[in-house]
């Protein structure tokens, strides 16, 4: 597993697309803390935190695109799958690769909570439970991006679908409020990943909304075996 | 080594293999040829180990290859059709890859790299990125990353994809050259260029195996396996006539150009010459022979044949 973490990590740190991006993300990021930090009377970093917190989920459709995309369009996937690895090891370590990734930028912004430790002071335990959620809802939606890859050949299409489904969820629990019936309510609720976040961003643990987000992940790497499985056999 | 048994993998309704069985004895070079949507590639993706529903049974020095998949896959090395390497990697880098998913690590990976490097003369481009490589040295990374490996069998599917016709010849050599170290497994849908290589060939079309299995379609060809006879009396009395002589695999009669004249095809065994029977019995039988002369047929005409290709066949 460990080579194939390597070998996508590699990918995506060799890519500049990526250090654009993250450019950009600690470019908002300062602008955002400067403005809430010396702007105001009272400092509340947690609404910083938040916007940025959305902002990296948004980051990670970018990574997501091509891990299986890319080897279905460049045909490495018959290399990958007739190896002496099961497939089960590929899909958890392009996971990993996915994660790992996405944990490195969620570190660099920790470097505006250690300004602000050194200029105030700061609620670890409440910014620990932000982190943990980010890092949670940012699995689910990890594999939910290595999903909808598993199932294009196309980098393109692959990043749309994802950020569609995105925006799709983030809609759903945006509209939540004003839905009137309540079996739709409830069966929103189920299948809201951003309300489960939202009980880390008010500083609760959950331990409900932490294994609904880990299933999440599960199901989803159980769906791209299931994709990859298929493609294998209709490929002609 | 590799016991293929009545394998057939079908695509929906579409048939891309129909119970094809044929075997590959250990350090035998064979090529598998066909024209395009043969099955040749279906083929290959089911020995490898990438295709796993099929109907069959394929078995790999006595073990089913889907009983133990990931044991059978370490043994056998494949390289796909345009050699897919990753190009942001250097070769050294893919090599490493490779060694390391098919769990070869350690001094022993770095040890057989270099082996290999050397082996298939890349030994100064080891630290050149793959992007950057021509078609041949991309030819000779993939299989000497498969190398390192130490494969029992290697596969590769069209290995002179993308290679220039001096580079063919090239690349030829170094075919042999890894023929001598392992059971190599070649598809292609030419066999210009593996007359030097295949000991084995086994033609493939539209899924069904045409060609004997353990037939070499180099070494059958230009031999004196085909007559043909052209008479001046109806093909049952040819039939008649010829059918008790020792040695005749086959007869086929066609329609030739003058009346009441027919062209007679006759096929012996093992390239067997047959002439002075052919004669002695068609002058018992009172058969007019109006000519009677070996067709010369060169492998490529034979594969044209036998892919069906060739229609209006030169005779």
């Amino acid at each position: 597993m460990g080579i194939i973490i390597k070998k996508e990590m590699r990918h995506y740190f060799h890519d500049i697309l990526l250090y654009i991006v993250a450019s950009g993300l600690m470019l908002y990021c300062g602008f955002r803390f400067s403005n809430v930090f010396f702007s105001s009377e009272i400092v509340n970093i947690r609404t910083v935190f938040i916007e940025v917190s959305y902002i990296l989920i948004l980051f990670i459709p970018l990574l997501t695109m091509g891990s299986f995309a890319s080897e279905k369009y460049n045909g490495t996937d018959r290399l990958l799958f007739s190896s002496a690895v099961y497939m089960h090891t590929v899909v958890w370590a392009k996971f990993f690769a996915v994660f790992f990734s996405y944990m490195f930028f969620c570190t660099m912004t920790l470097l505006f909570p250690m300004i602000m430790m050194l200029l105030s002071g700061i609620y670890w335990t409440e910014l620990l439970l932000l982190y943990i959620g980010v890092l949670l809802l940012g699995g689910a939606v990890c594999a939910f991006g290595i999903f909808i890859s598993s199932l294009s050949s196309h980098l393109f299409r692959a990043l749309l679908v994802t950020m569609s489904g995105l925006f799709a969820w983030w809609m759903i629990d945006a509209l939540l409020p004003y839905i009137g019936s309540l079996l739709f309510q409830r069966l929103f609720n189920i299948v809201s990943l951003f309300t489960r976040f939202s009980e880390f961003q008010s500083g609760l643990f959950s331990y409900s909304s932490m294994i609904y987000l880990l299933s999440v992940v599960l199901l989803f790497q159980l769906l791209t075996m299931q994709s990859l499985r298929i493609w294998r056999q209709r490929r002609s | 080594m590799l016991t293929v048994k009545n394998v057939s993998k079908h695509y929906g309704d579409t048939a891309a293999l129909s119970g094809v069985s044929f075997h590959i004895k250990q350090g035998e070079t064979t090529g598998i040829f066909g024209m395009k949507s043969a099955g040749k590639t279906t083929l290959l993706d089911i020995i490898s180990g990438y295709l796993l529903r099929y109907t069959g049974n394929i078995e790999f020095c006595g073990i089913n290859i889907k009983k133990q998949a990931a044991f059978c896959r370490k043994q056998i090395a494949y390289i796909p059709e345009g050699n897919k390497l990753f190009p942001e990697m250097s070769v050294r880098e893919y090599m490493t890859f490779f060694c390391g998913i098919n769990q070869v690590k350690g001094m022993q990976c770095r040890k057989a790299i270099d082996d290999e490097l050397s082996f298939a003369g890349i030994y100064s481009l080891s630290e050149y990125p793959i992007r950057a490589l021509n078609a041949l040295d991309c030819a000779r990374t993939a299989i000497a990353a498969a190398l390192a490996t130490s494969p029992k069998i290697l596969l590769i599917d069209q290995p002179f994809y993308g290679l220039r016709m001096d580079e063919v010849r090239v690349h030829q050599v170094f075919l042999k050259a890894v023929a001598q170290r392992t059971t190599l497994v070649i598809a292609s849908d030419s066999i210009a260029g593996f007359s030097d290589v295949c000991k084995q060939t086994l033609v493939l079309n539209k899924g069904r195996l045409v060609s004997n299995d353990g037939v070499n379609l180099f070494s059958m060809a230009d031999t004196k396996a085909r007559i043909r006879l052209r008479i001046a009396c109806v093909p049952s009395q040819a039939k008649a006539a010829f059918q008790f002589i020792p040695g005749i695999r086959d007869i086929d009669f066609r329609s030739a150009p003058e009346q009441g004249v027919w062209d007679v095809l006759i096929d012996s065994e093992n390239g067997e010459d047959i002439r002075k029977q052919i004669w002695f019995a068609a002058a018992t039988a009172k058969v007019p022979v109006l000519e009677m002369r070996y067709l010369h047929i060169s492998p490529e005409d034979m594969f044209l044949q036998l892919t069906g290709q060739n229609q209006g066949e030169d005779i």
